[in-house]
Order: structure tokens, then C-alpha cells, then sequence
């Protein structure tokens, strides 16, 4: 679909970003199928924001995905949900280990969901493959600034885990 | 102090790591688009739906506005119908002030001729077009709407379109204008005598001198004809009355209004539409003949 004035093919650039933005998203809530819903959430809401069609849309949806992302990751209860089922990553590991793995990544989505939206904002983009410079416009930041922001990110991350967890 | 920090990088990234889904899921976009597609064609429908009342609401209260002021023009909208048209025969009682249903079973269509239709007549879906010649919204509608409506779903075979006269009583030389355009209907010039009409509404408003714009599309010996039909023929308002007592059967009280008629159901739509939304609503109408 053509939308707009302008030349913007939104079902290219779905079709363009959609696998990506749904893995980032699950990277966050844990579970694929609630993060296609989630995924799909942030294209709806491009889709109705005309204004953002067009080079900045990439930024833009990764942006509102990963607030959708977080917000939902606020929730406890959807979060032990999510936990109680097996990641997709475990399946030949063994009941230790997945025991284990679970662990840690209910570990990591609390210190993203408690040390700011900015920093996990940050911290989500960057390991999720995106360049600096992509971050920077994802954030609506200036690009010479984010390596320093990724870095008291960081910072904040480490700082939270220990507070919580300890230093492992 | 850059190691630590570049430690302190590593070790985070270590930890976001294990969220990383395995890659034997494969998000499905195909799956996600139709998903998104569905949901935009519900939002689009709930848009229309809310419209479509919205107008017939509007146009309830500017009957009701008319009805207490008989003679005045709503412009923004279109042009009601008030208590006092001689040509349709409303009961004596108060005016009704409650909208038409938003569809209704056919009545039986009068009779229309042949040079106030365009298009198939196998197009799925009819528009039948109520309008006045002195209304402005219907100089509106035909100046942006119906042009675009002919270009893209008359041409394309997807619509039929039928004009419908509904003078109203509050301007005098509505029913003149609609003799001139059927006369030019009669003698093959129907519809760039139409455009003409309406594209010049201002200026014979004011004093009734159709025949001076009208002579300005069409040939000299076609404008005698037409000047000699305005003036004797006792049967050209036939197609007229055809079209208020239609008008009356639809329950019109405003111009604009166009009734979409699909599988035998007639859905009006009073008002000067919104040309997109009006795309819309004819896109889903199209898509959906036949299938009831």
C-alpha cells in the first residue's frame, strides 16, 4: 500500500523490518507470539502516523516497538507467564540448564525494566545490531553523543544487576 | 578506565545476550501484514460507520433548523428540503426530523431515462444522485466529486451513476435549470449541459438567464432546439416528478444526497461527502456486492 503524497511503500518496508523489529521485541517479553502481536502494534501505529512515513520510519517503529516492548515487560504477571514457557533457545538444553537460562534472562528483563526507558532503550537498540548512527535516529539524538549514552547505560545496567543480584 | 569500560560492555552485552529468541523462530511478515490489512480495513470500516452517522445526524438537525426557518440554505452540508415543497406532498402533521435509516429495502425504482445514466449496467453498485441546480453543495459535488467518481469507478465499470432532479422549493429557478439540462438530455448534450449548469450557478442565480450559459457548450442549432423544448414541451418535467416521487420513496431531504443501491438494498448518504472517505466506503461496497 502507497500512503501519502509521498512515494512511501509501507508493505517494502514492512516486509523490510518486520522479522527484525519482532525479534528485538521478543528479545524483550521472551514469548514469539506475543512479540509478533507487539511487533504488528508498532506498524499499526506507523501506519496511522502519516508524519513519520518516509527515511526516518525505520527509527521511528524500532523506537515505539521497543517502548511497546518495555511497557508490556512492566508487567509482572504477563512476565511469569511468559517464563513459565519453554524459550525457543533451550529446546536441547538440558532441565539445569534451561532452569538456569531462564533465570538469568528474568534477571536481565528486570534490570532493563528498572533502570529507565532511555537507558534500556539505548542498550536494546544497540544489541540489536543497530550502528550508532542508527540508534541516534531511532532516539532523535545527536549522533556524536550516543556512544557516550550507550556507555552510562551500560553503567546503569551493570549498577542495577549488582544491587539486585550481586556481583556474578 | 577505557578497559574497564570496555569490559563493562562486554559483560552487559554478555548478559542481553541470553535474550536473543532462537533462530529456528522465524517471524512470519506475511502473516503480520494480513494481520495489520485486516485491522486497517475494521478502523476504516468503524471510520465510516461513525461518518455516515455522523452526517445523517447532521443532516437531521439541519432539517430540524430548516423546518423552523422554512426557506434557508445550510451550505456547509447541502440544501433541505423545507415543509412547503410543492412537489412533494409531506403529510400535515410536523415535519419528521429523524435521519433515514442508514439502509433500507429498494423501493421500486421509477422510472429513470436513458441520458441521466452513465456507466455499465453491470456495474455492481448505483449511485443515484439527488441534487438541485441552485444548491452549492451540489455545484460542489459535481465540480470535485463526480468528475473523480466518473474517472475512476464509472469508467472502470465498478459504478453506475444516475442523476436524480430534487428543485427545491427555496430557489426559484431550480426547476428552470432542470428543464434546460433535460432538454439538452433530449438532444444528446445532457451531460456537458450538467457540468455547465452548475459550473456557472452564480451567475444565473441571480437573475434566471440559463440560456446564455447553456449556449456557451453547445452548438447554435442545438441551443434552438433546447430553447424551443424549455419553452413548449408540456413532458419534460416527466422525468422530474419521476425522480421526486423517487425522492419521496427514499425519504431525501437534503441535496446533495446519494443513494447507493447493492444488492437490491439503498443506502442513502446525505451531505456533501469527503471525497476519500467517500472511496473508501465505494471500495467496500464494490467488494462486497454479490456476496450477500
Amino acid at each position: 500500500m502507497q500512503t501519502g503524497e509521498t512515494s512511501f511503500d509501507f508493505d517494502e518496508f514492512f516486509h523490510q523490518h518486520y522479522a527484525r523489529i519482532a525479534r528485538t521485541v521478543a528479545r524483550v517479553v521472551g514469548d514469539p507470539m506475543r512479540a509478533e502481536d507487539l511487533a504488528v502494534e508498532a506498524f499499526w501505529k506507523l501506519w496511522r502516523h502519516r508524519e513519520a512515513h518516509g527515511e526516518k520510519a525505520g527509527g521511528w517503529v524500532y523506537r515505539t516497538a521497543i517502548r511497546l516492548a518495555l511497557n508490556d515487560l512492566r508487567g509482572a504477571k504477563r512476565r511469569s507467564h511468559y517464563e513459565s514457557q519453554a524459550g525457543p533457545a533451550l529446546v536441547t538444553a538440558n532441565p539445569e540448564e534451561q532452569r538456569a537460562a531462564a533465570e538469568e534472562r528474568e534477571q536481565v528483563r528486570s534490570v532493563l525494566a528498572a533502570i529507565g526507558e532511555r537507558n534500556a532503550e539505548l542498550l536494546l537498540l544497540r544489541s540489536s545490531g543497530l550502528a550508532y548512527n542508527d540508534v541516534a535516529a531511532a532516539l532523535d539524538l545527536n549522533p556524536s553523543s550516543v556512544g557516550v549514552m550507550i556507555s552510562r547505560a551500560q553503567q546503569a545496567f551493570r549498577k542495577e544487576y549488582v544491587k539486585q543480584y550481586g556481583e556474578k | 578506565m577505557a578497559k574497564n569500560e570496555s569490559n563493562e560492555g562486554r559483560w552487559v552485552d554478555e548478559r542481553l545476550a541470553s535474550l536473543e529468541p532462537g533462530a529456528e523462530w522465524k517471524p512470519d511478515p506475511e502473516r503480520g501484514l494480513s494481520r495489520l490489512h485486516d485491522r486497517r480495513r475494521a478502523a476504516r470500516r468503524h471510520t465510516i460507520e461513525w461518518v455516515v452517522a455522523g452526517m445523517a445526524g447532521a443532516a437531521a438537525c439541519v432539517a430540524l433548523v430548516v423546518t423552523m426557518s422554512p426557506g434557508a440554505c445550510a451550505r456547509p452540508l447541502g440544501c433541505s428540503a423545507g415543509g412547503s415543497h410543492p412537489a412533494v406532498q409531506t403529510s400535515p402533521g410536523p415535519a419528521p426530523v429523524a435521519p433515514p435509516p442508514p439502509q433500507t429495502p429498494a423501493p421500486v425504482p421509477a422510472a429513470a431515462v436513458a441520458f441521466k445514466q452513465f456507466g455499465l449496467p453491470t456495474a455492481p453498485v448505483l449511485c443515484e444522485i439527488y441534487t438541485d441546480y441552485e444548491c452549492p453543495s451540489c455545484a460542489a459535488l459535481y465540480r470535485t466529486v463526480v468528475p473523480v467518481l466518473m474517472e475512476r469507478y464509472v469508467a472502470t465499470g465498478k459504478v453506475r451513476l444516475l442523476h436524480r432532479d430534487f428543485p427545491l422549493p427555496q430557489h426559484p429557478y431550480a426547476r428552470l435549470a432542470a428543464r434546460y439540462a433535460n432538454a439538452a438530455g433530449e438532444t444528446g448534450h445532457y451531460e456537458e449541459v450538467v457540468n455547465q449548469i452548475f459550473r456557472t450557478q452564480s451567475t444565473w442565480a441571480s437573475d434566471g438567464d440559463l440560456s446564455s450559459q447553456v449556449a456557451q457548450v453547445v452548438s447554435p442549432e442545438a441551443m434552438d432546439k433546447i430553447r424551443e423544448l424549455v419553452a413548449r414541451d408540456s413532458h419534460l418535467d416527466d422525468t422530474v416528478m419521476a425522480d421526486m416521487s423517487m425522492a419521496m420513496r427514499d425519504q431525501i431531504r437534503q441535496t446533495p444526497t446519494l443513494v447507493f443501491v447493492v444488492d437490491g438494498k439503498r443506502q442513502p448518504l446525505p451531505g456533501l461527502p469527503q471525497l476519500e472517505m467517500l472511496e473508501t466506503y465505494l471500495d467496500q461496497l464494490v467488494a462486497s456486492a454479490g456476496r450477500k
